[in-house]
């Protein structure tokens, strides 16, 4: 490694390590009075979810919502290819499902963000909540939303209306309240947990502290709900075999820089762009040598990933086809590879 | 004396508080370091290294 390489290494892993942990404070307000509002509503929790059973209960795939999504056609592949077991998507997944005809069994929502998520469930707030913010136009998974028009808004609100029925929604204590009221009116099926958001042994625990308001079980997130999806496979769902798609942690090597997530935030941080490029990290794919990069907030969440990895109970395999996310704790498989291993098992 | 030698010999209408304003425009700029930061880590509060899950403590 050059000298100018280790200094951009060094940056990018200080910027990591300020990242862990820094949101704790400002979050921890939040995540505690979303509980308290949330309590009336919470009344199913995931421990009462009914028993899976045959294919359903044998494999699962976890629909994350990561550019290759879009670019692989993972979900269209997915709905293609007959996928018999359960089908686990993120919020900003759900939508672009539907839209493929692939129904998700379950639906996860965390983020407690009160005006954006609630567009992935097709928002009636939309052009008050879309004025001054680009977080929308900076989403690879679905033109859809990059467009942020007002039709394709409605478009969504009647899909999740005619199709919310259908799918259980795994939905956290920290959500806003517009999306608990949404999925209601959709009439979907709400079983809830909290976010296990640190050591509940210690004694000034925020977990502990939401615990105390409703007593939900919890589950560890890694701080994003793609991450909090293969909990709920592997420790609540008990699937021996998970495969995983959209879970890139990183972007295209094509992706102009500012459009990343958070950009603009490390603009601010850095008080200038002089120094932008060492925020961002490069990785080859193994299966297919393709270059990515990563910025500290997903190469963190890719981190706290890795580590809830090593407590694993299933097979877990990255169908993704793109990113960041391999280690020797997970194996990197072709998608159709997953699918077609699925249906050998059944034949 | 020190004092003596620094008064001036005409007095100014307002007060100069340059050095406070200069401690105020840093702490303002930390304070907007610090909040870009906090939105790096995103929506969502995690600190590392806890279990899969929990139920409690069995109460």
């Amino acid at each position: 490694m050059s000298s100018g390489a280790g200094i951009k290494e060094n940056k990018f892993k200080e910027i990591v390590e300020q990242v862990a942990g820094v949101g704790y404070q400002r979050h921890a307000d939040t995540l505690v009075k979303h509980a308290g509002l949330n309590l009336p509503d919470a009344k199913r929790t995931i421990k009462q979810l009914p028993p899976l059973v045959g294919e359903k209960a044998r494999s699962a795939i976890v629909i994350s919502a990561g550019p290759s999504v879009y670019k692989r056609n993972s979900i269209k592949r997915i709905a293609a290819q007959g996928f018999r077991g359960s089908v686990i998507a993120v919020d900003g997944a759900y939508i672009a499902c539907l839209k493929a005809g692939l129904i998700p069994d379950f639906v996860l929502t965390l983020d407690p963000h009160p005006s954006r998520i609630v567009r992935w469930f097709g928002d009636h707030d939309f052009e008050k909540h879309a004025e001054a913010d680009d977080y929308f136009a900076r989403q690879d998974l679905d033109m859809a939303f990059r467009k942020n028009s007002i039709e394709q808004n409605q478009e969504h609100i009647k899909l999740v209306d005619q199709q919310g029925h259908l799918s259980r929604f795994i939905i956290a204590s920290s959500a806003p309240r517009n999306v608990v009221k949404r999925l209601k009116e959709a009439k979907g099926d709400l079983y809830w947990w909290n976010p296990l958001v640190d050591d509940p042994k210690r004694p000034d625990s925020l977990t502990k502290r939401i615990y105390a308001i409703n007593k939900l079980p919890c589950m560890a997130t890694g701080g994003t709900v793609g991450t909090a999806s293969w909990v709920f496979a592997n420790s609540i769902l008990k699937i021996p075999r998970i495969g995983l798609v959209g879970m890139d942690f990183g972007y295209y090597y094509d992706t102009p820089k500012e459009k990343t997530q958070t950009y603009y935030e490390l603009i601010h941080h850095l008080e200038g762009d002089s120094d932008i490029d060492q925020c961002f990290m490069d990785f080859e794919f193994p299966l297919t040598k393709e270059k990515f990069y990563t910025d500290p907030t997903y190469y963190w969440y890719r981190r706290n990933f890795l580590g809830l990895l090593e407590k694993k109970t299933s097979e877990t395999y990255n169908c993704t086809e793109a990113g960041t996310l391999f280690s020797e704790n997970i194996q990197c498989v072709n998608l159709d590879s997953f699918l077609g291993s699925m249906r050998g098992e059944r034949a | 004396m020190e004092e003596d030698i620094l008064k001036g010999n005409f007095k100014v209408k307002n007060p100069i508080k340059a050095n406070d304003e200069k401690v105020e425009k840093s702490s303002v700029r930390e304070q907007l370091r610090a909040k870009a930061l906090a939105s790096l880590g995103g929506s969502m509060v995690y600190m590392e290294r806890t279990e899969l899950t929990w139920e409690g403590d069995g109460e």
